[in-house]
């Protein structure tokens, strides 16, 4: 998963993870960096060396969240969630929190766990869900 | 061919919008309305301009624009960072006229998103961007998620309210009732509890608490401080500018209760020579209510996460001590997709005393903050008159 400076295909290559229930982050091959969205560049140690690898922690928390009360199209059913969570790994990602029982229930700085699921139009998608609580 | 005298101060010499709301106008119609009206107000001609700014027509934009009024300009600016796009062409208009590049530059702007019904909830991208790849699978509002959002994060963090928000639109309409042109003029006041009871779309933003969608065009004319002195208005001076970008994809906001309006604004007051406190009139993009909460914050006027307990005593309605955003705001004047360039238009009508009902005393400096995108670009000016 070693790619050149195309941004798209590093893009093509996050996504044909996501198809096979794998999420990916960025790794620098020079100083191990770790950021999301991939690209051609580190934005620590600004090498061009950098390889896609699976995150090495499911666990994230959700660093804010919204719920949607009107769909933009027929790909979610209203209302559902969007949320920034930070993973354990570091970076920041955009993503749905799903399998939710109560929507009240959910609160910044919540535990929550990698999980995929397959939207309205049949895309595969990565999100999270909430960690139960011990 | 020589280049034009240079001076040590750039003026605002005519402000004016075209016609606001549902108009059945195309964009380049209502840009040459907001255009020719603006030239009037300074008292020039079409043919005196020789510098125009302007975005989102199409790809060309300002010659799209040239073409339909006749002008072959030498000082072009069609840069877009959205709704701070406008505050972004007045420093480097300000800077182009100081330089001698141009004499009569044009900062124009239309839309008819309401009567063309061109505004979609999960709003207009372009393929292949990061927010196509990495944002619109979430299937997020845009930009209103954002926002929610930032929200979400301000209420968890420093204990902000829904009401405290809502006081924001409260506060806009109570100006938009005193201004002839606004939306919702005629529509009345409306109270902390209206807000909280209109439609959730992107929790915790309610409809009250998010923009209108109307059409809407304005514009601008700059000219040196030499020239300015033998027009009709009464010139305001470009004192201070500053302006920053700190991301345009949803998960990368560096901070979401902390905006790069703290850079841009520092760096207009310290060329401005002046601080928050000696602002007379503030007009702040006001896309969303939280919107207004972080750049207060970050202009300075109240402590980080204090947003909401600064304005909840009502100071910035109409008669309070705080005058903000006089023309009633993007809330409830006019907002056609990007509010910019109108937040300098009231600015400069308060500076010249022409805000009629709604005039702030006494106002000889006023600052206006742009903010563009899901809080990515951020562009202070400062304005004064002599």
């Amino acid at each position: 998963m070693n790619l050149t400076d195309e941004t798209r295909e590093w893009s093509d290559s996050f996504w044909n993870c996501v198809d096979t229930d794998v999420l990916c982050i960025q790794k620098c091959k020079t100083c191990g960096h770790r950021q999301y969205y991939p690209r051609a560049v580190c934005l620590d140690c600004e090498s061009v060396d950098l390889e896609l690898t699976k995150v090495t922690s499911e666990l994230a928390r959700i660093y804010s969240f919204s719920v949607v009360h009107r769909a933009p199209d027929e790909s979610k059913s209203a209302p559902y969630v969007v949320a920034i969570v930070e993973l354990e790994d570091g970076p920041r990602l955009l993503t749905n929190i799903v399998g939710v029982q109560n929507l009240d229930d959910l609160h910044c700085d919540m535990k929550v766990k990698l999980t995929f699921f397959t939207d309205n139009s049949g895309r595969r998608l990565f999100g999270f869900s909430p960690v139960a609580s011990p | 061919m020589s280049r034009g005298i240079k001076s040590t101060r750039a003026a605002i010499v005519g402000v004016a919008e075209s016609e606001l709301g549902d108009t059945g106008s195309s964009i380049l119609d209502l840009q040459a309305q907001a255009i020719k009206r603006a030239l009037d107000d300074a008292g020039l001609r079409i043919s005196d301009v020789d510098g125009l700014a302007t975005n989102g027509v199409s790809r060309f934009s300002v010659s799209q624009v040239a073409e339909y009024m006749g002008i072959q300009p030498i000082w072009t600016n069609s840069s877009m960072a959205g709704g701070s796009s406008y505050e972004i062409f007045l420093s480097q208009a300000s800077e182009a006229i100081k330089a001698g590049e141009a004499e009569i530059i044009v900062i124009s702007y239309g839309s008819n998103q309401r009567s063309a019904r061109s505004r979609k909830l999960g709003g207009s991208y372009e393929q292949l961007s990061t927010e196509v790849i990495y944002d619109v699978p979430f299937s997020p509002l845009y930009p209103i998620s954002l926002y929610a959002m930032a929200a979400k994060r301000h209420f968890h963090e420093f204990g902000t309210t829904s009401e405290q928000l809502a006081e924001v639109a409260v506060s806009a309409r109570s100006w938009a009732i005193r201004n002839p042109k606004a939306f919702k003029y005629e529509s009345g006041e409306i109270t902390i509890e209206d807000v909280l009871a209109s439609p959730m779309v992107s929790s915790p933003l309610h409809t009250m608490d998010c923009c209108l969608v109307t059409d809407g065009g304005g514009a601008i004319v700059l000219t040196t401080w030499e020239r300015a002195r033998d027009l009709k208005a009464k010139p305001v001076l470009i004192l201070g500018h500053g302006e920053t970008s700190t991301h345009v994809t949803m998960s990368q906001i560096p901070d979401l209760t902390d905006t790069g309006a703290k850079l841009s604004a520092a760096r207009a007051f310290d060329m401005a020579g002046v601080g928050p406190k000696d602002i007379n009139v503030l007009e702040v993009y006001d896309s969303f209510t939280i919107t207004v909460l972080l750049t207060l914050e970050a202009l300075g006027y109240c402590k980080r996460g204090e947003g909401g307990q600064f304005l909840q005593d009502g100071k910035s309605r109409f008669g309070g001590s705080f005058p903000l955003n006089t023309s009633g705001g993007g809330l409830s004047y006019c907002h056609p997709g990007m509010f910019g360039i109108f937040l300098a238009i009231e600015a400069a009508r308060q500076l010249r005393g022409e805000s009629g009902e709604r005039q702030v005393e006494g106002a000889e400096l006023a600052l206006c903050h742009g903010t563009g995108g899901i809080l990515s670009t951020h562009s202070t000016v400062i304005l004064g008159v002599d």
